[in-house]
């Protein structure tokens, strides 16, 4: 199971901890320096594909009455999968010259 | 009096799936307020984002509820029709290119258009419907044969009718042959068959004109009573539209003509996948 760049920057927000929707949007747009910014359609969107694929759930709302959502294990699993897909891949773009060792 | 920008969001979340909208939409709407606490100090830019953030969210939220199946009569149906229309350019552009005065007073026929017309779609749509009825060459056969017939029948009741009703006559033809077809592998298909009927009528009817227009692009060296002249269009945009129709003389304009078609297709597609994936599923 490969998760979209979306779903995958998604994952990686929450394993920090759970986070609600507007957390998730935040918690993106730091990691990835402004680059990614998310609107609620995309954000929600990729949640219902993870929460089906059983990567992420539902928890316990804190005070406020908004949801939040946590990693799964099988979540934080494809999680770790995808990042050494992206690692070997980095890997085979310096072999070729694509990337200096440097960057 | 001004319109709360939540207000706007909310009657923007109609455009998702209902299944979605039930799911994620207080949620999507409780983040919507924080971002634009946050970002709605320049409204144009922050509208902009979040309308293409709707458009391309709430698109890919209705292909995600359509069926394999469903998606692929649509492509079928659009690609079909601009499949024909093409065809029917190139005819007319190659009619046009080797003219000849032998050739002059020489038309082709109706049926001929009509059956070209009905190959074009069939052939989409039995791919679409491979490995899920058995209807095949049969399919293919008589949709070609009932709009080379309805074609035909248009012509007639449209010189009395006017070129409306081309649409109605021969989507109902269509319609009536794919129906007739149908029934020999189900049995009390009932009204959903008429919602097909109904359906084809309607798509062929939004693209009454660029059919008008083909027939006088088959037959380049002949003036119908029926052709629509772009210059007898009221409204000056009307007449780069039908220009674009009625012959198309330059690539925009053929653009303008297959963007039509695909459009009626998709109308097409959209409206009788339901029905037909239901018929197509009793069929097994």
């Amino acid at each position: 199971m490969t998760p979209t760049r979306i779903e995958f920057h998604v994952l990686m927000a929450l394993l920090q901890g759970p986070r609600h929707g507007y957390g998730i949007m935040q918690d993106v747009e730091g990691l990835t320096e402004g680059q990614l910014r998310l609107g609620p359609g995309t954000l929600y969107s990729a949640i219902k594909r993870l929460r089906r694929d059983q990567l992420l759930e539902e928890c316990e709302a804190d005070g406020d009455r908004r949801r939040c959502y946590r990693l799964t294990r099988k979540g934080r699993s494809v999680a770790g999968e995808e990042a050494r897909r992206l690692v070997d891949l980095v890997r085979v773009a310096r072999k070729r010259g694509l990337l200096s060792s440097t960057s | 009096m001004s319109v709360k920008p939540e207000r706007v969001y909310a009657a923007l979340l109609r455009l998702y799936p209902r299944s979605f909208r039930e799911a994620y939409g207080a949620a999507m709407l409780e983040t919507f307020r924080e971002v634009y606490r946050r970002d709605g100090g320049c409204p144009w830019r922050f509208w902009a984002s979040m309308l293409a953030d709707v458009a391309r969210s709430a698109g890919r939220e209705w292909i995600d509820t359509r069926s394999p199946f469903t998606l692929h009569w649509t492509i079928a149906c659009a690609g079909g029709a601009v499949a024909t229309g093409a065809l029917g350019s190139a005819m007319s552009g190659a009619f046009g290119y080797f003219y000849h005065p032998y050739l002059e007073g020489m038309t082709v026929p109706v049926w001929a258009y009509g059956a070209l017309l009905g190959l074009g779609l069939a052939v989409t749509q039995s791919i679409a419907l491979r490995n899920r009825t058995r209807l095949g060459t049969t399919w293919v056969v008589v949709t070609t044969g009932s709009a080379a017939l309805g074609l035909e029948m248009a012509v007639l009741v449209a010189r009395v009718a006017g070129p409306v009703a081309y649409g109605v006559v021969l989507g109902s033809c269509v319609a009536g042959g794919q129906w007739i077809v149908l029934r020999t592998q189900v049995r009390r298909v009932g009204w959903r068959v008429m919602s097909s009927a109904v359906a084809f009528s309607a798509g062929v009817l939004s693209c009454g004109v660029t059919l008008t227009s083909a027939l006088q692009g088959v037959n380049a060296l002949t003036r119908d009573a029926l052709a629509m002249h772009a210059a007898d269009a009221p409204l000056p945009g009307i007449q780069v539209l039908l220009r674009g129709l009625y012959a198309p003389s330059g690539w925009a304009e053929l653009a303008v003509e297959l963007g039509t078609l695909a459009t009626a297709g998709v109308i097409v597609g959209a409206l009788t996948a339901r029905p037909l994936s239901l018929i197509v599923s009793r069929a097994k």
